[in-house]
């Protein structure tokens, strides 16, 4: 499979194109094309799992605290 | 000194503040959580906010009202990282993306067949399994996946972060996927969440 078209996908899953001819064309050639369905599916369920599981940190209340108090200082 | 001058300095000083914490301070989670995932360490990553946040507002005066505040304080957190907390000692091992690309073509063949079955195998992961596995891919990848995936920044923003063309990142995000993938296929496996009878190579 070609490279460019790979990374299209990437590209369809990220909302990236901006062509809506190119955007159902595209979606056409995968939904005929199990191995590039097989593409778009871990694109999407790499993206989504790290969008949904990967833990959002907050910054400690005292970083925050010192950084405000070092800002003011300035 | 006279005192008019002062009292104009000293107005304009609290409202530079009151405008940076309207529009600086409401992103700095996302700052430290960038800075935890890129060092690893969090007092590395505290000391990193905290010199990006000392560092922007120094420079607040220069930063143009109306445009990406949050992309702003990325570049500036991500010069500090460079000069200062990137130890090259710390980068994963590389990754042969040729082995990862060997796999990923083994396992497409059977979970083509069986994709529904499998679609939830990461369901079963814990999600300290996801982010060590991350952690695990090289910087160029992980930062943007980060950018992308966690942070929700779009190409265009990520290629000025990243400072390579928006080609780059497509290419980067294609692969660093197909490697997330593959690691974590890993991990279902040891586990025992997917059958171990697709190996890499």
């Amino acid at each position: 499979m070609h490279i460019d078209l790979l990374e299209e996908i990437t590209a369809l899953v990220d909302g990236e194109i901006s062509d809506a001819k190119r955007v159902i064309e595209l979606s056409d050639i995968i939904n005929s094309d199990n191995n590039l369905g097989f593409e778009r599916f871990i694109q999407s369920k790499i993206k989504s799992v790290c969008s949904q599981r990967l833990a959002k940190e907050k910054t400690p209340i005292s970083i925050v605290e010192s950084i405000k108090s070092k800002i003011f200082l300035l | 000194m006279n005192p008019d001058t002062d009292i104009h300095t000293e107005k304009n000083t609290k409202q530079l503040y009151a405008e940076f914490e309207k529009e600086a301070v409401p992103h700095m989670d996302a700052l430290y959580n960038f800075a935890l995932k890129m060092t690893g360490e969090p007092d590395d990553a505290s000391d990193l906010v905290q010199e990006t946040y000392l560092k922007a507002f120094r420079f607040f005066d220069k930063f143009e009202r109306g445009t990406n505040c949050k992309a702003w304080l990325f570049r500036i957190l991500k010069n500090t990282f460079i000069n200062d907390y990137r130890k090259q000692s710390k980068e994963p091992n590389k990754v042969d993306y040729d082995d990862v690309q060997n796999f990923y073509e083994n396992i497409k063949s059977t979970d083509i067949k069986s994709q529904h079955a499998e679609a939830d195998v990461f369901s079963n992961l814990l999600d300290d399994d996801i982010s060590t596995a991350l952690a695990q891919l090289p910087e160029d990848f992980r930062t943007v996946i980060i950018l992308s995936d966690l942070e929700g920044f779009n190409y265009e923003e990520i290629a000025d972060f990243v400072d390579c063309p928006v080609g780059t990142v497509r290419s980067r995000l294609h692969r660093a996927r197909k490697m997330l993938y593959a690691k974590l296929y890993d991990y279902a496996e040891e586990k025992g969440f997917v059958s171990a009878k697709k190996n890499k190579k």
